[in-house]
């Protein structure tokens, strides 16, 4: 089921009506429901890739009720490793196994040897990277010692498919996200209202931007041997914001929507296009990946902690590893690693935690050297995503050098960009607030002259083609 | 402390509750506008019929008076709807091929009219002949009787694509009515005023079509344009009256079929000649069509005079254009399907008014090239049944060479004297149509 779906819109609202009127003093009936309405959610896509979440949900519950049975360390790691080794081991094989297959192969055939000959393809069931991080962030948590195991199945099944986040994030910490499902939920109007605002508001980042974007960054990535230089560029621009609306823009959405039923998710996206260097863009962007990644990658390799070298390696391995996780692909591997490089120099010289706060606080204008730091992290991002668009590396190489080399002509602006240009704009001026469209604080009036507006926008320009969410297939 | 607790609790749950409602009632406080207009919108489309799914249009249409269907603001949904007219009408007498053919009629074919049914638009290549082919072997539907089928030369031309794997909507849930995206595209272009008013539709909505007192069915039929109960296909009436206002031949296909044969675009991309293996994929379906007891009768749709000329001369096309009457009527002939090669009007003693477009024959032309191939079948043939007198009295009593029917607002007064030309000229002619040739200068 897709959030810009119109059985969504008959889903919503049924869900949300039963789950207030099933609000009792326990909360099992309102996880029984929201249990149901998740995998009903799920199911609605392929019913038989919910034996995977229901394996998950049920290996990582009963390995974190054996970690709370014992102390002994050996058997403790076991257990762990027993979570891990199954969780990866499902992703690998339902997300890696062609890529491995072709890789094993391109280097049999180079040494003269006969390709492995196993042919069999694998669908890649949806948001099976998410959740796998989300259960795994339980055990691993439990292991550790942050968080006591829970004995209530139904809780845990339900943190785990919690339909908002369920197939693209925000991944969530058992530790943050598991205690709203074992303790009443309260229904706070203000919160509520502006969770409908924030949907409102990913809605037209998705429908509105992303998909007008997309056709331009489609024209550019899937023919740049016919293009021109400027159209290659302006696909660049068109990808990179597209990305931006598609992935944030589901990300509101799913906030918005867990505040209708009293369960706060963490922010994903922080006006990223506004960060000043590489490591602040990392602080806006999936957020909830990246401090995935530093919390359970980067520190236990050792982080900073550790020789120059072993520093170096850590982010290096943490951003290839990022890479791998968005796609089996070399092309993600190395669009990884090229972050890796940018944040390496910053980060070596302990200067990477310089922008903590937000660009031109309190401010209407940036700086000249704001301005020129955000553009410069911007080219930087938009250089990569040529990477990360690529079907193969072999493409991205021609389309960086035909973009270099070929043949210019003055661009046609597409009315897509005018509409991108207006997203950022209105996020420029929020940039401060939790989402574009926090403005519980304008008088009702201008509210609704703004919602009007919105929907207005929403009519006018939403793309009426089916266009699934870009993160979906990881 | 346990009561003090549940009543906390039932606070909690007034306070969950209340805030719930007051959302909802937020939320339908200020949608209460825009569904006003959604729901107008739909009623609108409603009643015009224009939102009906295929499977309601084809029920209506065998239940009520005899109607005309034509979505002017969703797609036609052309396969969807033949299919489920065939499913459900099994007629013994079917029709098949691209629009080329949508001008053959039910009372051409008496006494077979009965089971008649032209799914002309359904069969768009090869691809979607074998999967007709495949449903009537499988019994998704009957098999009719016999088959005239228009065969396209862009179905058997050599070019570098593979043939097509067949019509895509055989879903009802494909029709374009139920996708609220679609919706909302249609509303969309109402608002930007593309090609319909509002205005005309909310008129429409009250009455039906005003040509013909059909009840219409979608908003083109509300203008005269549609699929008649029997699948066939009638133009918009106002191309007629433009006829009769200048009865000259001229290509209304956009862009015109000579124009896209210059250009070589849209069905005439360049092509060496007739592929062989297309041309046997055409012969193993047709095989498969009578291995269930089905009749074919092979049609080669005809041309204008002046397309037909300019594929002859095309370097690009010449060869395809010419193996395609050569080698398909051979081939055909040789497996034992009967059929005709419609050429161009002047083959049947027409004029190129009778075409409504460079590759469209009209109603009059179909009828003609139908006589003409019952005339040449062998006797024991299902369609040599078919009443050629009655027939050629059909042709003899067509008002227009473009249609058996005047259209209603030819009895205006400023429709009158170009009318009476055309008639003059018929009677000159001795029923025979000559084209292109300006009215006010009779042969």
């Amino acid at each position: 089921m897709l959030f810009n779906s119109t059985i969504f819109a008959l889903f919503l609202p049924t869900v949300f009506a039963l789950y207030w009127f099933l609000d009792r003093p326990s909360v099992r009936p309102q996880n029984v429901l929201l249990l149901f309405a998740s995998y009903l959610f799920y199911g609605w896509w392929d019913w038989r890739f919910l034996s995977l979440i229901v394996f998950s949900s049920a290996l990582d519950f009963a390995i974190g009720l054996a970690l709370g049975m014992t102390e002994a360390p050996a058997r403790r790691r076991w257990l762990l490793a027993a979570s891990l080794l199954a969780n990866l081991g499902v992703l690998g094989f339902f997300k890696y196994w062609s890529f491995f297959r072709h890789s094993l192969d391109a280097a049999l055939g180079q040494l003269g040897l006969p390709p492995t000959g196993a042919t069999f393809a694998v669908i890649l069931p949806v948001g099976i990277s998410f959740y796998t991080f989300q259960t795994l962030s339980y055990t691993i948590d439990v292991f550790r010692r942050r968080i006591a195991p829970t004995r209530d199945a139904l809780a845990f099944f339900a943190f785990v498919s919690f339909f908002p986040q369920l197939v693209a994030g925000p991944i969530e910490r058992a530790q943050r996200l598991l205690p709203q499902f074992l303790s009443r939920r309260r229904l706070d109007l203000a919160q509520a209202s502006d969770g409908l605002r924030q949907m409102l508001w990913g809605l037209t980042k998705k429908v509105v931007v992303a998909d007008n974007l997309a056709p331009l960054a489609d024209a550019a990535f899937n023919h740049w041997a016919q293009q021109d230089a400027t159209v290659l560029l302006l696909g660049m621009v068109a990808f990179t914001i597209q990305i931006y609306g598609d992935f944030s823009g589901y990300s509101d959405i799913a906030i918005g929507c867990s505040r209708l039923f009293g369960i706060d998710l963490m922010r994903n996206f922080a006006t990223p296009f506004f960060a000043r260097d590489i490591a602040e863009f990392w602080r806006r962007w999936h957020i909830s990946l990246s401090t995935w990644f530093r919390d359970y990658l980067y520190i236990p390799l050792g982080g900073n902690r550790v020789g120059r070298l072993r520093h170096a390696r850590n982010i290096l391995a943490t951003f290839a590893i990022s890479g791998l996780w968005h796609g089996a692909d070399w092309t993600y591997v190395i669009w990884g690693l090229l972050h890796g490089l940018y944040a390496l120099p910053a980060a070596l010289a302990g200067r990477h935690r310089r922008h903590h706060d937000t660009v031109a606080h309190q401010r209407l204008v940036p700086s000249a050297r704001e301005l020129a730091q955000m553009a410069t992290t911007f080219l930087m991002v938009l250089l990569a995503f040529v990477l990360f668009r690529s079907p193969t590396l072999a493409d991205a190489v021609g389309f960086l050098n035909r973009l270099a080399n070929g043949p210019r002509t003055l661009p046609q602006l597409d009315h897509a960009f005018v509409l991108a240009s207006a997203m950022l704009g209105v996020e420029w001026l929020q940039r401060e607030k939790a989402h574009g469209l926090a403005i519980a604080h304008l008088p009702r009036l201008a509210r609704w002259l703004i919602y009007d507006l919105l929907l207005a926008v929403l009519f006018w320009y939403a793309h009426t083609t089916y266009a699934p969410f870009i993160y979906f297939q990881f | 402390m346990r009561p003090s607790s549940t009543s906390n609790s039932d606070v909690l749950t007034r306070n969950n509750q209340r805030a719930a409602r007051a959302l909802a009632a937020r939320l339908l406080r200020f949608s209460i506008p825009v569904l006003i207009l959604v729901l107008g919108f739909e009623v609108l489309l409603a009643r015009l019929g224009e939102s009906w799914p295929v499977s309601l249009v084809v029920r209506v249409e065998q239940t009520a008076q005899p109607s005309l269907y034509g979505r002017g603001l969703f797609s036609q949904q052309f396969g969807l709807y033949k299919q489920r007219s065939i499913a459900r009408r099994q007629p013994r007498i079917l029709v098949l091929g691209s629009s080329r053919v949508q001008q053959f009629r039910r009372a051409m074919f008496r006494p077979l009219d009965a089971g008649f049914y032209n799914a002309g638009g359904m069969i768009q290549n090869l691809g979607d002949l074998e999967q007709l082919a495949e449903s009537i072997e499988a019994g998704g539907l009957a098999a009719p009787r016999a088959v005239l089928i228009g065969i396209d030369p862009w179905w058997l031309a050599a070019r570098d694509r593979p043939i097509p794997e067949g019509w895509s909507a055989t879903n009802d849930a494909h029709d374009a009515v139920l996708r609220p995206a679609a919706h909302l595209a249609v509303a969309r272009n109402l608002v930007r005023g593309r090609g319909w008013s509002w205005q005309a539709l909310v008129a429409g909505a009250r009455g039906p079509s005003p040509y013909y007192q059909q009840p219409a069915i979608g908003a083109a039929a509300l203008r005269g344009q549609g699929f008649r109960e029997d699948g066939s296909y009638q133009y918009d009436p106002s191309m007629l009256l433009a006829f009769i206002d200048r009865p000259v031949y001229h290509d209304r296909e956009q862009p015109p079929v000579t124009e896209r044969i210059a250009r070589t675009s849209h069905q005439f991309t360049p092509a060496d000649g007739v592929a062989s293996a297309r041309l046997e994929h055409l012969v193993t379906s047709l095989g498969r069509l009578r291995a269930q007891g089905i009749e074919v009768y092979a049609l080669l749709p005809p041309f204008s005079t002046p397309a037909a000329a300019a594929l002859d001369r095309s370097p690009a096309l010449g060869a395809w254009w010419r193996a395609y009457h050569r080698a398909l009527p051979q081939r055909l002939a040789a497996v034992g399907v009967d059929g005709l090669d419609a050429g161009t009007p002047a083959e049947h003693g027409l004029g190129d008014v009778s075409m409504i477009d460079g590759f469209h024959p009209s109603e009059v032309f179909a009828g003609h090239l139908l006589r003409d191939l019952v005339r040449a079948l062998p006797a024991d043939r299902l369609l040599a049944q078919i009443d050629v007198r009655a027939l050629e009295a059909l042709l003899d009593r067509a008002a227009l060479p473009l249609a058996f029917d005047l259209p209603p607002g030819a009895e205006r007064p400023g429709f009158r004297p170009a009318f009476d030309a055309v008639r003059c000229a018929r009677r000159a002619q001795d029923g025979v149509f000559l084209g292109a040739r300006p009215m006010g200068d009779p042969p």
